[in-house]
Parts: C-alpha cells; structure tokens; sequence
C-alpha cells in the first residue's frame, strides 16, 4: 500500500474541466405545428400543458427558445435522440448551442 | 371528410375524396427517394464542430433514419387498411375510410411532419405560401404540394386533438427537467 501524499501534478483533463453547459435552443419555424411542437416538449422535457405552451409561444413571437442546459452528450440526445417520433423526431431549427 | 372517434376510441376518418386518399396513400413512400433535396432538411448537420458532426454521421443519423422508417412502415400498415366505402343507400356516405390506432398516432406524427418538411423545403415554399387561404391550385405539381402540405396538417391537428383528450390532465403534475 503506498503512502498518502501530495501529487505534483494532478492529472485534470483541460477539455473535462472546460465543460461549459450547452444549451438546447428551439428555433422558430413556419411548418411544424404550434400543438405539435407543445406536444413535443411536454413529451421530452415532461413539462406541464402551460409550461410547453409557454416555451412554445416564446418561439413563435421571440423567434426562438431556450429550452435546456447541461452536459455537451445530454444536450446531443435531447436535441435528437429525444424529439419524439415527432420526431418527427427532430425538427429543423432545434440547435445546440454553446452556453 | 368527416373526422370522429372509432367505437375503439381510435382517430377515424371517412368520406375520404379519392384524391385525399391518394394524397394519404403517399405518405407511404420513402421521402428519401422521393424528395432528395427537400429530406435534406430532416437531418440537418449539427453545427460546424467536426468531432461532434463526426458523431452525428456515425451514430446519430443511422439511428434517426430507422427510426422514421419504422414509424413510416406501421402508417404504410395502417394505410393498407384503408378501403373504399359505398353505402349511399344507408346514408353512411362513400369514399375512402382510415382507422389509426391510437398507438400509432406518434407513428403518423412523425411521418407526416417529415413529408411536410420535406415537401416545404422540395418546393421552396415560404410562410406566406403556407399561411394563404386560397382555392387550392390542382393544376400544377407546387399547387397539389402546397395541398399536401395543408391536409396532412390538417390530419396531425385531429391526431394531436385526440391525443390531448385522451391524455387529459393525467401527466400535467410534473413540471419536469428546469431548463
């Protein structure tokens, strides 16, 4: 067993320690529905009817929304993976975006 | 056409004009082989970040791209049971008849949603296209697309109509992830 001590040089990973939260933006759109586009973020995001309406009215009168943060893989799986079948499952103009 | 529930509770259609039903019918069809340019906007690249495009080519797309295969082969099911209906005489009406079960409905969504897309983005149609009240042109291809376009949102809004009822309030007490 060795002995508990100092290290010289930790060993971070500059990329790791550099993980600034990505966030999923949702962009406005003419094609994909009003209800359609609520239906998709209370099934992705398990938001309520108000809270998705919400979001959803942000993107058709602000012309986008900020809909998560987090990791860079969470936000790829959100943005893509997730988008249900309404996926349609992934609508043009839902973004990544680097925080 | 006429839009009511099944006696199973499923979205039923009837009275389908022979050109709506083919316009149903289409829906079948592999937009990738049929809209090449316009399926482009389906899976748009994401971003200019090479490891992460990358990824995105390797996994991701594959994985979207049997998904919506998937959802298009229970419609192109459902579409083959679709059959044409002549009951003049007990007033029932005649035309085409579509029942979707109700656990295809997400199926549907998803494949009429990319056909608008891709449709959209085929033929270069603007918002102000989409949004124009109009007799619908039959007698050039933009016009019957822009009439595609319409009437399969007309079928997502009954589908999603029928969703929302049936759903209710039952998952309306979470407030999910903070965004």
């Amino acid at each position: 067993m060795s002995q508990p001590g100092l290290l010289d040089s930790p060993e971070v990973s500059l990329s790791e320690s550099l993980d600034l939260p990505w966030l999923v933006v949702v962009h406005n759109d003419p094609v994909n529905l009003m209800s359609y586009v609520t239906m998709v973020f209370r099934r992705v995001f398990g938001w309520n009817r108000e809270r998705a309406k919400k979001h959803m009215m942000e993107v058709h009168r602000q012309g986008r929304s900020v809909v998560w943060s987090g990791g860079r893989e969470q936000a790829s799986t959100t943005s893509s993976n997730s988008i249900p079948s309404c996926s349609s499952r992934r609508w043009r103009g839902l973004h990544k975006e680097l925080g | 056409m006429i839009f009511e529930l099944s006696n199973k509770g499923n979205p039923f259609f009837s009275n389908i004009h022979p050109l709506l039903a083919g316009l149903l019918q289409a829906a079948a069809m592999d937009p990738w082989e049929r809209y090449p340019e316009g399926t482009a906007r389906l899976l748009p690249p994401p971003g200019g970040d090479e490891e992460l495009l990358l990824d995105w080519q390797e996994l991701v797309q594959p994985e979207l791209r049997h998904h919506f295969d998937l959802e298009r082969s229970l419609v192109a099911e459902d579409l083959a049971e679709m059959h044409e209906v002549h009951e003049v005489k007990q007033k029932k009406g005649e035309g085409w008849s579509l029942e979707i079960p109700m656990d295809h409905a997400d199926a549907w969504l998803t494949t009429l949603n990319a056909l608008r897309l891709a449709l959209v983005e085929e033929h270069g149609f603007t918002e102000g296209d989409l949004s124009r009240n109009d007799a619908p042109n039959f007698s050039s291809e933009r016009g019957l697309a822009l009439m595609q376009v319409n009437f399969y949102a007309f079928v997502q809004e009954c589908l999603l109509q029928t969703m929302e009822s049936t759903e209710g309030e039952e998952s309306d007490g979470g407030d999910g992830k903070e965004a």
